[in-house]
């Protein structure tokens, strides 16, 4: 019953990591939402799939044996600052900012909330097509961003939709 | 005492010998079985790094790494047979098994067809993929749920502060802090990770070299062991000492390994009922307790010396392009010997040579998707030579020359990369015959090398005739000296249509968008008055991306010597074991570090349109040329048909002389800027044109170029010009001959597309035979030759078919630029790049028959 | 230096040709033919005066030369772009043509120029048994300027082939040219003296005298050739007449060229009339019973020799 409860809970995260959700929210808002979506909205957004995150870890103990031992600071933002959000990881717990930190591990900059919302919707958020597209420019360690992208897909692994 | 090579065989070809049913078999399954990641060696490497405390500690020493490689060395699974493996299924890869008796035990992962994992560089870009990649469309590659975790959990987070990029990167910051005060200030790695203006290797292998296995063959470890301690004792140098010692570690590791695999071949036996089975075991157990240990006593002993020492460098360091060198050479003994006592046949050599092909190939590279659509399709690019002179000038082609290449004429495989020396003179033409008819058969290989004129160039460099002679290939195309030479040849990757990118832009880059500055300002171009003062601001550019690719190279070096150290590779090496110094430390005898060009023929023509149209002619202001590129050459479309149009604009590759001039001033200035850096371990740098699937990874990130090459689109690989400014093949061959070897010390691809016919075979060959010559002769020393060249021999209806169904065509081989690939591997873009190459006919290209009708008298 | 009006024109340098005699050869097609074969292949080189040449194909309709041509004889509307009776053939408009739209054809080439282009392929002539070919157009209409340019040829030994339609005056070319050729294709294309005069517009008593000669002379290795086009050299009568002249002539074999309908386009191309000629390549099983019809003449010309003899 618990583990139904659980996945009943999360199933909508998830979504808002992998394929399926641009299909999915396409389908409900129709494409202008995705231009409404800039400046303070999308702020609000990323800081909503990061909250979001959080709240998986929270909620699944197998989830949360990703950070047991995992101490990372992430800062991702736009261009313009007009966007940012800040996610901190440190002893087994993982805690969101809305604002910028200085001592990132880890700076993701994207080049206008649009190029943010292209690497969110994308089909496997994979930050290397990105700086390929020169949508983002990164600062400082890769590795953090990697371990990132292996949590996000974990959790729609462990939620089967992966 | 050394037999002198000869030809005693009769049919070159050696035809009436075909793959044997173990071979078939094993071919089969190779092709059949996915790759699959293998985490033994990251999870022993880590573990091994914990418990020493090597995480923790400032710098890491060559006996810290010997230790930890022992350890991998004496702890990993033997395995002398591979018993199942992945292969395509409907929705997901499916198990299947299968019984396979190889002659040689041992293989460089746990898996039948591997991909090892080396965390310490660049295996953690794989990391957000790992529950995907089984299920990737390009390259997929098949891991287990519990791997997946192992990786996830013990291994991987481990080295998220400590693999190369990361130390380099922390070096970065340290340095410009104490320069500049500037914190987190790393203009270095950040030009890397632009992505479009140049690639290092270093933070993703040290490799690209060759190692000399003839003292193991010979000698045996046991032997070289007991040198080295000797040497050990003779010094009073600490840093010798340690060196001597980490030696005898990681040779006292590979000698277990075998013994390992000997003790399993034989376990093995005892539960086998086959007696034909069993008697096989039985002998790989008898083989691998004596050698690498003891000298080899038979051709196949040699084999496995070698095969054995080949694993454990893959336990030390990634494989890319790290090449065996001159194996009909070094085995040449032992082959006469077993052949002259009977106790082999030309059969059963090249059933071993077939087997050990396969074993070389039982590894794939890791690389993360977005590299897959861009630079995809690589193997570990290890080369072979085989053919020319050896020290003394004699030419050494012999029977085990043309064993190797029916072995590799059966096999059709993309590794080994099988490279042919030529020394062009009148009686080894029937070698050249045959090495143009494996082309033909197997579509793709063996590249050809001019001995005379990469002996010339390496001796421009500076080696003695005597290691030139003994040059091996590394890599793709490399020229080096069998193990004396550590070139690191790939050190650099540039992307030479950056430099004319910041040239034209003053500084700037159209990827970057305009407003960053990335380089240095060289001028508005559009206030330029003559074709001179372009030069000079493109020289400027060069020089420019020259100093930071070096420096970065440079960087990463010093952290290779600070955390990476190579007892293995230094065991197999000539200077390391004399001057007790290790190969990263300088202790190679010739130390270079090479760079490759790509976009060399793109940047050529497009500075000889700016020099016709800009500046002699005036047809077109610079202004309106650039607005043309902004737009794509939508809108100008007379100016991009001008400019592509190789009557009216010059073009490399068709003649003309002021074309011609503008390539070589290129590689001159290439040659100079690069030259004059000294490299980390105290040598220069080297230059060369070949360029692997980069021009088709570069291109897809470029915009429109003056040469009227559209934006996106490809550009052209090695030293080839680009395809179709002109019909006839000559023309193109002579501009490339006349190129000054000297400034191409690092290796050429020219890349050559030949449509295969149903006509006449030997009137085909007398054609490809003789292209070859004209194309490598110095013309009476008026130019230096054609250094190498390389070949794609498949209809272009095969290439269009085998785009839209894979699976049919699934060994289907081509030569991308410099090394072979599996076509299907590719991604689209490249795949376009083969099919659009110019083709030309290697005989009328009519199938009728012409033959005249006698008449009656 | 030859001045230029002294000079042919020549219309292409064709290398890396694998079809136009043994091994890896260059050919240099000149431009100007006494023959007017209507089934020409090579229009181009028919007449010794420089043309310009249209080609749709490659035109991308921007006008520029219409700008330039100075007699206002261009009109992008119509469909040869040239208007031929007001264009003098001056070539402005071949410069200003950002493409091969519209090209000129024929270039002056001094002896020394010509010879050394020919000669930058010549390690691939020798290690192919290759060489140089004169091609056209008829190339013994220059006699002195082909002379010149093969002892100048002949100096490197390069080895030489002429193809040729037998129409030269026999004793300037025994003189000039013979001495330095190693092997003639020689085409004979039509047996019956008033077809010949009807399809080539010259009669062919002096091509056949000639071939006669040079066989007889043994001077060199000559190779004739029929090139086939349906319905006018591919007949039954006509292939028949000549292998019986060839058998007399002495001849060892022959060779059949197969039909080249190239000098359609070409004539579209010129802005001439269109020739009433077959359209396409033979197919495999049109060219496959002109064969084997012409198997069967031989076989009979052999019994007829056989019964003549006995």
């Amino acid at each position: 019953m618990r583990s139904i409860l659980k996945r009943f809970l999360l199933r909508p995260i998830p979504y808002f990591f992998t394929d399926i959700v641009g299909v999915y929210i396409a389908r409900l808002f129709s494409r202008s939402l995705k231009k409404e979506l800039s400046g303070k909205a999308t702020d609000e957004f990323l800081e909503l799939l990061l909250r979001g995150m959080d709240l998986a870890f929270y909620l699944s103990k197998g989830y949360r044996k990703n950070i047991r031992d995992f101490e990372g600071r992430y800062l991702f933002k736009t261009a313009d600052n007009l966007v940012a959000a800040s996610a901190i990881f440190k002893d087994g717990d993982m805690e969101v900012l809305e604002d910028v930190i200085d001592d990132w591990d880890i700076m993701i900059t994207f080049k206008d909330s649009e190029a943010l919302l292209a690497y969110i919707f994308s089909k496997d958020q994979d930050i290397l097509d990105s700086i390929l597209a020169n949508d983002v420019e990164v600062e400082g360690n890769l590795n953090y961003i990697y371990k990132f992208g292996f949590m996000v897909r974990d959790l729609a692994h462990k939620l089967g939709v992966g | 005492m050394d037999k002198e090579q000869q030809v005693a065989i009769r049919d070159l070809s050696l035809e009436k010998y075909d793959l044997t049913k173990r071979v078939s078999y094993l071919k089969d399954i190779y092709f059949r079985a996915m790759p699959e990641i293998c985490i033994e060696r990251p999870r022993i490497i880590t573990k091994f790094h914990e418990n020493s405390g090597l995480f923790k500690k400032k710098s890491i020493t060559i006996l810290d790494k010997a230790r930890a490689y022992r350890d991998v060395l004496e702890r990993r699974t033997p395995i002398v047979r591979h018993s199942c493996s992945y292969e395509k299924g409907v929705k997901k890869m499916k198990r299947f098994k299968f019984k396979e008796a190889p002659l040689f035990a041992g293989s460089t992962t746990s898996k039948f067809k591997g991909v090892p994992l080396y965390p310490e560089f660049l295996a953690l870009a794989l990391w957000p993929e790992l529950w995907t990649i089984s299920k990737r469309a390009s390259n997929p590659f098949h891991i287990t749920d519990n791997e997946v975790k192992k990786l996830n959990y013990e291994i991987f987070p481990h080295w998220i502060e400590n693999n190369i990029t990361e130390l380099a990167r922390k070096r970065c910051y340290e340095e410009n802090l104490k320069k500049y005060g500037l914190n987190k200030h790393d203009p270095e790695m950040k030009l890397l990770e632009r992505l479009v203006i140049f690639l290092a290797s270093k933070p993703n292998c040290i490799s690209h070299t060759i190692p000399d296995f003839s003292k193991a063959i010979k000698q045996g470890l046991r032997q070289i062991i007991k040198d080295v301690k000797k040497k050990k004792e003779e010094t009073s140098e600490d840093s010798k000492k340690e060196f001597y010692t980490a030696i005898s570690e990681v040779l006292e590791g590979i000698i277990t390994y075998s013994k390992n695999l000997a003790a399993e071949a034989e376990k093995l036996a005892s539960k086998e009922r086959d007696p034909v089975l069993k008697k096989e075991l039985l002998d790989i157990a008898e083989i691998n307790s004596h050698v690498p240990e003891y000298p080899a006593r038979t051709f196949r002993e040699g084999l496995t010396t070698i095969w054995i020492c080949w694993i454990a460098i893959h336990l030390e360091n990634p494989n890319v392009g790290l090449s065996l060198g001159r194996l009909d050479q070094v085995l040449y003994n032992l082959y006469r010997n077993d052949i002259d006592t009977n106790k082999l046949t030309i059969e059963q050599a090249i059933e071993l040579i077939c087997c050990l092909w396969l074993k070389i190939g039982d590894h794939v590279p890791a690389i993360p998707d977005a590299g897959e659509q861009l630079f995809g399709g690589s193997g570990s690019n290890q080369a072979i030579t085989i053919g020319g002179v050896d020290k003394n000038g004699k030419d050494v082609v012999s029977d085990l020359t043309y064993v190797m290449l029916r072995a590799t004429e059966l096999m059709k495989l993309r590794d080994p990369n099988l490279n042919a020396r030529y020394y062009q003179s009148e009686k080894s033409r029937d070698y050249l015959r045959r090495l143009c008819e494996v082309n033909i058969n197997t579509g793709a290989t063996p590249a050809l090398h001019n001995d005379k004129a990469v002996i010339k160039a390496l001796v421009h460099k500076g080696e003695t005739v005597e290691q030139a002679r003994d040059y091996g290939v590394i890599g793709c195309v490399e020229p080096g000296s069998n193990g004396r030479f550590y070139g690191h040849t790939a050190a650099i990757l540039l992307n030479l249509t950056s430099a004319l990118e910041l040239t034209l832009f003053n500084g700037r880059h159209r990827h970057t968008g305009m407003d960053l500055l990335i380089s240095t300002e060289s001028g508005d171009v559009t206030t330029f008055t003559t074709f001179e003062e372009f030069k000079a601001a493109f020289e400027k550019q060069t020089r420019w991306l020259v100093e930071q690719t070096t420096n970065l190279n440079n960087i990463l070096g010093r952290i290779h010597q600070d955390f990476y150290p190579t007892p293995i590779l230094s065991a197999f090496f000539e200077g390391p074991m004399k001057k007790g110094k290790d190969l990263i430390q300088g202790g190679a005898m010739i130390n270079s570090s090479g760079a490759t060009i790509i976009g060399l023929a793109d940047v050529a023509d497009s500075l000889s349109a700016i020099q016709r149209v800009v500046f002699e002619e005036r047809a077109t202001s610079f202004a309106d040329l650039l607005q043309a590129l902004e737009s794509n050459f939508e809108g100008y479309e007379f100016l991009q048909k001008r400019l592509m149009n190789p009557d009216k604009t010059p073009k490399y590759g068709n003649e003309n002389s002021a074309a011609d001039a503008n390539v070589s001033w290129i590689v001159e200035l290439l040659d100079k800027a690069f030259g004059e850096k000294m490299n980390y371990r105290g040598g220069h740098y080297r230059v060369g044109y070949w360029t692997m699937t980069n021009h088709a990874g570069f291109g897809r990130l470029m915009k429109a170029l003056p040469n009227g090459r559209k934006a996106h689109e490809n550009f052209t690989s090695g030293i080839t010009p680009v395809s179709g400014v002109t019909p006839y093949l000559t023309k193109a061959l002579n501009s490339v001959a006349k190129q000054p070897v000297g400034c191409l010390s690092n290796g050429i691809a020219l890349n050559l597309k030949y449509t295969p016919e149903h006509g006449n075979k030997e009137k085909m060959l007398d054609n490809f035979v003789a292209s070859v010559e004209g194309y490598f002769d110095d013309a009476n020393g008026e130019r230096d030759g054609g250094m190498e060249i390389q070949f794609n021999i498949t209809t272009h209806d095969d290439f269009v078919n085998a785009v839209a169904n894979p699976e049919i065509y699934k060994e289907l081989l081509v030569r991308v630029s410099g090394y072979t690939a599996y076509f299907k591997d590719l991604n689209p873009q490249m795949q376009k790049e083969i099919i659009d190459r110019t083709e030309y006919l290697l005989s009328t290209g009519k199938a009728r028959d012409f033959a005249p009708f006698p008449l009656p008298k | 230096m030859l001045q230029r009006s002294k000079l042919p024109l020549i219309v292409d340098i064709k290398r890396n040709s694998l079809e136009d005699g043994p091994g890896i050869r260059s050919v240099v097609f000149f431009k100007g033919c006494p023959l007017r074969c209507m089934f020409c292949h090579s229009l181009e080189t028919q007449e010794p005066w420089v043309e310009i040449a249209f080609s749709s194909k490659e035109c991308i309709k921007c006008g520029k030369c219409a700008d330039t041509c100075p007699n206002g004889a261009i009109d992008v509307d119509f469909l040869g772009r040239i208007h031929r009776d007001k264009c003098v053939r001056c070539g402005e408009c071949t410069i200003t043509c950002p493409g091969n739209g519209l090209r000129l054809i024929g270039t002056y080439y001094q002896v020394e120029a010509l010879t050394e282009i020919l000669l930058r392929d010549l390690s691939y002539y020798r290690y192919s048994g290759g060489g140089v070919t004169l091609s056209g157009g008829e190339c013994t209409i220059y006699p002195d300027y082909v002379g010149s340019l093969l002892i100048s040829l002949k100096a490197k030994a390069v080895h030489i082939v002429l193809e040729t339609s037998g129409y030269f005056e026999y004793n300037t070319f025994k003189q000039k040219i013979l001495p330095y050729i190693d092997l003639v294709y020689y085409d004979i294309k039509i047996a019956d003296p008033r077809a010949h005069n009807k399809y080539i517009g010259k009669p062919n008593q002096r091509i056949l005298k000639n071939f006669c000669r040079l066989i007889k002379e043994k001077r060199v290795e000559v190779r004739p050739r029929i090139p086939l086009v349906p319905g006018i050299t591919a007949t039954r009568e006509n292939l028949s007449a000549i292998v019986g002249f060839l058998c007399e002539a002495g001849a060892d074999d022959v060779t059949l060229l197969p039909y080249n309908p190239m000098g359609i386009e070409m004539a579209v191309n010129l802005g001439r009339q269109k020739p009433h000629i077959p359209e396409g390549f033979m197919k495999p099983d049109e060219e496959r019973e002109v064969y084997s019809m012409f198997r069967t003449i031989l076989g009979e010309k052999k019994k007829m020799g056989a019964v003549l003899v006995s």
